[in-house]
């Protein structure tokens, strides 16, 4: 077990490398004897030329490493159980989603610098006129 | 019609039954036969590996195991259409018939329905690409 554990830690490893945005979790499930990958987001997992030839390429090292062994790799499902979990990482660059969320949150800060210099300069014209006032009534 | 796949559309139709009848955990183990079967009459039909070899090549060893390892690569090499769904649909089917025959566990319906989709597909999806085309 250990062998297919460290074969395909390492693998796993190279993908968040290699894959901008990709998420990979990895668990063994003692019930079924089955050592499942789990992959998303979709865009990479059944989009991506490169993924799905590295995700073939790594189907058929680990066959014929372990003839033996069982291997799934799919989409994140509730039929998988990943209670057992050994491996959890992204590539942490920013993805589509994320570039969309930054976008917004860029939006809603120039809002809040209009807002604000809206405020200060409203702020700054009756401080001057209180000035003007204090000024008059002197 | 060759009898491994008539036997391997029997159990399509077997796990349906099965399924609209109340007895949903056991429609896992003929969903997965379904795509062991159908591999079998692929190998032996498209791919050159007659039934007689296959009993050879896997005497006394785990059948289902090399079968699959010989079957599936190939055939996502050659469909790319399909490509590497292949081995996630037969294995899902496989992990499901592992859990659903020998655990103590309780399987949603509704995840069973999906695993008599997934053998659906596999079935679907062999016969656009490999038998259809044979013919």
């Amino acid at each position: 077990m250990m062998k297919e554990t460290d074969f395909l830690i390492n693998a796993l490893n190279e993908w968040c490398k290699q894959f901008e945005g990709i998420h990979v979790r990895y668990a063994y499930d003692a019930a079924t004897e089955y050592h499942i990958v789990e992959v998303d987001p979709e865009s990479i997992r059944r989009g991506n030329i490169e993924y799905e030839e590295a995700e073939m390429a790594l189907w058929t090292q680990f066959m014929e490493a372990f003839p033996e062994a069982d291997l799934l790799i799919s989409e994140p499902s509730r039929v998988n159980d990943m209670s057992n979990c050994l491996f959890d990482s992204s590539n942490k660059s920013l993805g589509q989603s994320e570039w969309e969320r930054f976008y917004f949150d860029y939006d809603v800060l120039a809002q809040i610098e209009i807002n604000l210099t809206k405020k200060c300069a409203h702020s700054q014209t009756n401080e001057y006129k209180n000035v003007n006032e204090y000024a008059l009534a002197a | 019609m060759p009898a491994y796949k008539n036997k391997a559309q029997n159990n399509i139709v077997t796990a349906e039954i099965l399924l609209d009848n109340g007895l949903p955990l056991s429609s896992a183990h003929p969903a997965y036969y379904s795509s062991f079967l159908l591999m079998k009459f692929l190998l032996a039909h498209c791919f050159s590996v007659s039934y007689a070899q296959q009993e050879t090549l896997t005497k006394n060893k785990d059948s289902h195991k090399l079968l699959s390892n010989m079957a599936l690569p190939t055939m996502a090499a050659q469909d790319t259409e399909t490509g590497n769904d292949y081995l996630v649909w037969y294995n899902k089917l496989k992990m499901m018939r592992r859990k659903a025959d020998y655990k103590p566990v309780e399987i949603e319906d509704s995840l069973l329905r999906d695993n008599l989709t997934t053998a659906k597909n596999f079935m679907k999806s062999v016969d656009t690409h490999f038998i259809s085309v044979k013919k």
